[in-house]
C-alpha cells in the first residue's frame, strides 16, 4: 500500500486481536468487551488523521480504548452487572482450557489475573502481556509512573501469595514453574 | 498479605531488570542492609508466572467479521453521525430552509460529475505550471471564493496537481482543481461556497463516478474521479486535513 490511510487500515486490522484482548481484560464479559472494541475502532477511524505514522499505533489505540472505557462505558457496564465477577468459570468460556496444550497452570494464571482489580489487571496486561515499558504503560493509562509501578508490585505480590497457597495446599497439582521460566518479561 | 515495601516500585524494577546501572547499585546497597527489602524481592521472585502465554489464546480466536468490516462501514457511520447533527441543527435553525439548501447542495455534485465526465487524460496532461504560476493561480482562485485558498498536495496518493479553474454553479463561483494520477483519468477537487452546515466526509457515486464530499466553514468540497475507492477516500482525508490545517 502506498499511503498513510492504507497503512493505517492494514495495521489496525492486525492489532484488532490484541485490542480485543485488552477490551476483555477491562470489561470482562464478551458483550461488554465487544462494545468497547467497536467504540474504540470507530473512534480510531474518526481520528485517524491525528495518528502520526512514525509513532506506535498499538499504544495510541490502547490509549483510546482506556479512555473510552473509563470515561464512557465502564459505568454503564457496571450497571448491567458486568463489573463484578460472580462466577470465575465463565471467564474461560472461550479459552482452550479443554485442549491438551492448554495447561493447568496457564488456565490458573489467566483466572487469577482476571480476578484482580481492574487497575491491577490492566497494568499486568500492558506491561507483562503486551510487553510495554513502564513509562509508556503509565502514559496509556494517564497515571504517574509511580502509581503504575505500585499497582504492578501490588498485583505481583497478590499473585505470588495466591500461587504460594496453591502450591502449599495442592502438591498434586505440581505447578511446573521451572518449565515456564524464561517466558516472563 | 505482605506489606508493601516503601521502595516497592524500585524493587519491582530491580526484579524486572528495568533499572539503570546506577539505580541497580543503589538497590543492591539497600538489599545489603534491609531484610524487609530482601523479603519483598524474594516474594516477587518466588514465582514467575507465564502471563503472556496465559493470555495468548485470545490472539488465536477468530475475530468476528463485523469488526474487520468496521473500516468499510466507517464512512457510512460518519455520514449517519453528520445526518443526525444536520437534523438537530436543522430543527433549531429552521429545518425547511436547510432542506432547500441541501437540495441545491446535492445538485452541484451532479453538475461537477457531468462536467468531469468530459475529461480525458489528455485534457490536463500537457499543462505544466511553474511554482510562481501556481502561486498566482492560488491567489486568483482564493479571491473568487473570498477566502485564502490552499491547493492540497496529494502526492501521497500519487495525484499530481495540474491546473485550477473557476466555473459557475447557479451564479456561485465553483473552483475546480484538477489532479492527474500516474495512470488513468484525472481527478478533480471542487470547492463551492455554501451555507450548509459542516459535515464529515461521505462517499457516493454520481453519474457513475465515485466521489467523497464534505463541508467545512461555509465551503463544500467534493473530490471525484475514476480511481479506486480507497485512494479516493485517502485523497479526501488528506485534502481535508491540509485545508483544515
Amino acid at each position: 500500500m502506498t499511503d498513510n490511510t492504507d497503512t493505517f487500515d492494514q495495521a489496525l486490522i492486525k492489532i484488532i486481536p490484541r485490542l480485543r484482548r485488552y477490551a476483555r481484560v477491562l470489561a470482562i464479559t464478551a458483550d461488554g468487551s465487544d462494545e468497547l472494541l467497536q467504540a474504540t475502532l470507530e473512534r480510531a477511524l474518526a481520528k485517524k488523521l491525528q495518528w502520526q505514522q512514525d509513532t506506535y499505533l498499538d499504544r495510541w489505540l490502547f490509549t483510546i480504548m482506556s479512555s473510552i472505557w473509563k470515561n464512557e462505558l465502564r459505568y454503564r457496564n457496571t450497571r448491567k452487572g458486568n463489573g463484578v465477577i460472580h462466577d470465575i468459570n465463565h471467564l474461560c468460556d472461550n479459552s482452550k482450557e479443554n485442549k491438551p496444550e492448554r495447561t493447568f497452570l496457564l488456565t490458573q494464571v489467566f483466572k487469577e489475573v482476571m480476578l484482580l482489580s481492574e487497575n491491577h489487571r490492566e497494568a499486568i496486561l500492558l506491561v507483562y502481556i503486551e510487553g510495554i515499558k513502564y513509562q509508556h504503560a503509565a502514559d496509556i493509562l494517564s497515571i504517574p509512573l509511580g502509581t503504575l509501578m505500585s499497582r504492578l508490585a501490588r498485583a505481583r505480590i497478590i499473585l505470588a501469595e495466591k500461587f504460594s497457597e496453591t502450591n502449599e495446599t495442592n502438591n498434586n497439582a505440581v505447578i511446573k514453574l521451572d518449565e515456564h521460566r524464561g517466558n516472563n518479561p | 498479605m505482605q506489606n508493601m515495601h516503601p521502595q516497592a516500585e524500585k524493587l519491582l524494577a530491580y526484579v524486572d531488570q528495568q533499572l539503570s546501572s546506577n539505580e541497580m547499585a543503589e538497590i543492591k546497597a539497600l538489599l545489603a542492609h534491609d531484610p524487609d527489602a530482601v523479603a519483598f524481592v524474594e516474594k516477587l521472585q518466588q514465582i514467575e508466572l507465564p502471563f503472556a502465554e496465559s493470555f495468548d489464546f485470545f490472539l488465536d480466536q477468530e475475530v468476528p467479521e463485523h469488526f474487520n468490516k468496521t473500516k468499510k462501514q466507517n464512512l457510512r457511520w460518519q455520514w449517519a453521525t453528520s445526518i443526525v447533527a444536520s437534523l438537530v441543527v436543522g430543527l433549531t435553525l429552521g429545518y425547511y430552509a436547510s432542506k432547500i439548501n441541501n437540495e441545491d447542495h446535492d445538485n452541484w455534485i451532479v453538475r461537477v460529475a457531468d462536467y468531469h465526465l468530459l475529461y480525458v487524460r489528455d485534457t490536463v496532461i500537457e499543462t505544466h505550471l511553474s511554482s510562481s504560476e501556481i502561486s498566482d493561480l492560488k491567489n486568483k482562485l482564493g479571491k473568487a471564493l473570498n477566502t485564502s485558498l490552499k491547493i492540497p498536495d496529494l502526492s501521497a496518493q500519487k495525484l499530481k496537481f495540474k491546473r485550477g479553474q473557476i466555473l459557475d454553479a447557479n451564479g456561485k463561483p465553483l473552483i475546480q482543481l484538477a489532479y492527474l494520477p500516474q495512470d488513468g483519468l484525472p481527478v478533480a477537487l471542487c470547492i463551492l461556497q455554501s451555507n450548509v452546515i459542516d459535515s464529515l466526509p461521505k462517499s457516493g457515486v454520481s453519474r457513475g463516478l465515485p466521489y467523497v464530499e464534505w463541508s467545512k466553514n461555509g465551503l463544500s468540497y467534493v473530490i471525484i474521479g475514476k480511481i479506486n475507492q480507497q485512494q479516493l477516500e485517502a485523497a479526501a482525508l488528506n485534502a481535508a486535513s491540509q485545508i483544515a490545517g
